[in-house]
């Protein structure tokens, strides 16, 4: 998901009914220059080389998305089938993963390692993240693990991995904070009421990323 | 190293439209080296194809969005939509509509956003 002003310009956005290495192509009304649709950023025509603001969306079941955000509103229209469409996303695990990083080091992180191991301390273009994975829900988050000065390293908390709510739970080994792992706010202890950062990151067939980036970091091996 | 070439020639194809569109030049380029582009426009003159007229598939450019109750009835508990909450505000995308529509100009309080699947 992209912002859609760039440069102080608010860009609409149609099809323009190409495909580029698999992925279509979007066309704006106001300068007729074409976009990627995948990374946002302009191939063709006077916006050349510009790139749209990645948005931190999630993907996730409409349960989970309801539990985190009470007052949402949601699109509806005619449902299409099709890959994924009406599928549970545990059920796609292996063609997924979660992609962060465009610049020199674009890393793709496989979904079916965080299933197995669903929280990473990370580098990533030499900023430090941590990565977490929520196993019902089969959706990843990306925070930036700096907050201030300091840099937070984060585990799963063992005996209490949820709270009353049902909330998946973390706790860095600095300050002994309890962190809610997937919106990153602190709960309890020194950092109480602070929040991480969230970086943008966009869910990837697998396949298709490696179309991309041939030279990216493909994190959990096939 | 195919991406450090590639990498490098759209440096340079950047910086040479950039230097001889405008006075920007000197601003943009260091830029531009900080994150090379890795998207050439001879990758993309060989590497795309039309796949219908411009137009053809639907896209949504002033949508009316629902609320939680009608989202219940209409969506499945399990069924995977993408979620973009800016400040107060959520908006949810069901991948199941998404589908059919691939492409969604929205706004989400004051911010002018593009949904694509």
């Amino acid at each position: 998901m992209y912002g859609r002003e760039v440069d102080g310009e608010i860009l609409t956005f149609g099809h323009e009914g190409v495909l580029y290495r698999d992925s279509f192509m979007m066309y704006d009304h106001e300068s007729d220059s074409l976009w990627l649709h995948v990374t946002g950023e302009a191939l063709q025509g006077p916006k050349l080389g510009k790139q749209l603001k990645f948005l931190p969306a999630q993907v996730m079941p409409w349960k989970a998305w309801k539990i985190l955000n009470p007052h949402t509103k949601v699109l509806l229209g005619k449902k299409v089938g099709g890959f994924m469409g009406t599928h549970q996303l545990k059920d796609k695990l292996s063609s997924f993963g979660l992609a962060i990083g465009s610049g020199r080091t674009p890393t793709l992180f496989r979904y079916e390692l965080l299933q197995r191991v669903p929280l990473l301390n990370e580098r990533v273009d030499t900023k430090p993240v941590v990565l977490t994975f929520d196993k019902e829900n089969a959706y990843a988050v990306f925070f930036s693990s700096k907050l201030g000065s300091k840099v937070l390293h984060f585990d799963a908390i063992s005996n209490l991995k949820e709270d009353s709510e049902k909330r998946l739970l973390m706790r860095d080994s600095e300050t002994g904070s309890t962190w809610l792992r997937m919106t990153g706010e602190c709960l309890s202890g020194p950092m109480k009421g602070q929040s991480l950062e969230r970086l943008p990151a966009t869910s990837w067939l697998g396949k298709r990323w490696k179309g991309f980036y041939p030279d990216g970091r493909i994190v959990g091996l096939e | 190293m195919r991406f450090i070439n590639t990498a490098w020639l759209t440096i340079f194809l950047v910086a040479l439209a950039v230097s001889a569109s405008s006075l920007q030049a000197q601003e943009a380029e260091p830029k531009t080296e900080q994150e090379p582009k890795i998207f050439s426009p001879e990758d993309y003159a060989a590497n795309s194809r039309r796949a219908a007229p411009r137009d053809h598939f639907p896209v949504v450019y002033d949508p009316t969005l629902a609320d939680v109750a009608a989202g219940d009835e209409a969506l499945s508990p399990n069924e995977p939509v993408i979620g973009l909450r800016i400040g107060k505000v959520a908006h949810a995308y069901p991948i199941s509509v998404m589908g059919g529509v691939e492409l969604v100009n929205d706004t989400i309080g004051e911010l002018p956003i593009a949904v694509s699947w």
